[in-house]
């Protein structure tokens, strides 16, 4: 059993989301975006099994919960920078504030 | 000692990703990431969870570094240096991020393991084992879709 205090491993993920949230909001880059999102999937799984072992009685649901999220975590990445990567055989630029072609 | 090992993989996983937001470089903030993924799978052996902490370092700090690894000339060429700036709006997104920042962490010192119903039923890992096969086919799925979509014509 952690003598870490559960908050703590709740307020680092926090934390961690938190800074994944500015990433993915203020970055020019769609891969950098796509980093910011990842950082933020890692703090959900952090959150979850950190939960999962403060609520013993909960069982294995933190840990299987955090296991079908990294599955679908890498998913979203791989099918993001295939995206980005159509992006950039098309239109030479990977900026998010040049692809602006439906504001018109 | 926990204690320790928690204050050190915390302020890895937290300085690799302020790094990761802030790095003008994409292929230096591939690395960092890595390195936060790093920092996630101890804090996630920290909690006694050595399947997922594993699944971690194998995807997220290892699928990432692959990823960097063979695209760096790539992440260089389509991002040069310098150009994966921030936004000019990128103030507000610092906002909402501290806002929320604030709120969470209110909420995680004010959590109280008491508060929340134990559930009656036990739950047993054979109960996931639908769930899990459907995940692994849309990850196969997710994957030839990317294939499909970034293919050259």
């Amino acid at each position: 059993m952690t003598t870490v205090h559960p908050s703590w491993f709740l307020a680092l993920a926090a934390t961690l989301f938190c800074i994944g949230l500015y990433g993915a909001l203020a970055r020019r880059s769609a891969v950098a975006v796509l980093m910011g999102i990842f950082l933020m999937l890692d703090a959900v799984i952090l959150n979850l099994v950190a939960f999962g072992r403060a609520l013993e009685a909960a069982g294995m649901g933190g840990q299987v919960l955090a296991v079908l999220l990294i599955l679908v975590a890498a998913a979203e990445t791989a099918l993001g920078l295939a995206l980005v990567a159509t992006l950039w055989q098309r239109y030479s630029t990977t900026s998010l504030d040049d692809l602006n072609s439906l504001k018109e | 000692m926990e204690r320790i090992l928690f204050i050190i993989l915390g302020t890895i996983t937290l300085g690799a990703a302020l790094a990761v937001v802030t790095q003008r470089t994409l292929s230096c903030a591939a690395w960092l990431l890595a390195l936060s993924c790093l920092g996630i799978a101890g804090l996630l052996f920290l909690l006694e969870a050595p399947a997922v902490a594993a699944l971690q370092l194998l995807v997220g700090a290892g699928g990432v570094a692959l990823l960097a690894r063979k695209n760096e000339a790539r992440l260089r060429q389509t991002a040069p240096p310098g150009s994966a700036g921030v936004t000019p709006r990128w103030w507000a997104g610092a906002l909402v991020a501290a806002a929320l920042a604030e709120v969470l962490l209110w909420t995680a010192f004010h959590y109280d393991p008491g508060m929340v119903p134990v559930p009656t039923a036990q739950v047993s890992l054979a109960g996931y084992a639908l769930p899990m096969a459907t995940a692994v086919v849309l990850l196969a799925t997710a994957l030839v879709g990317a294939l499909e979509v970034a293919r050259k014509r």
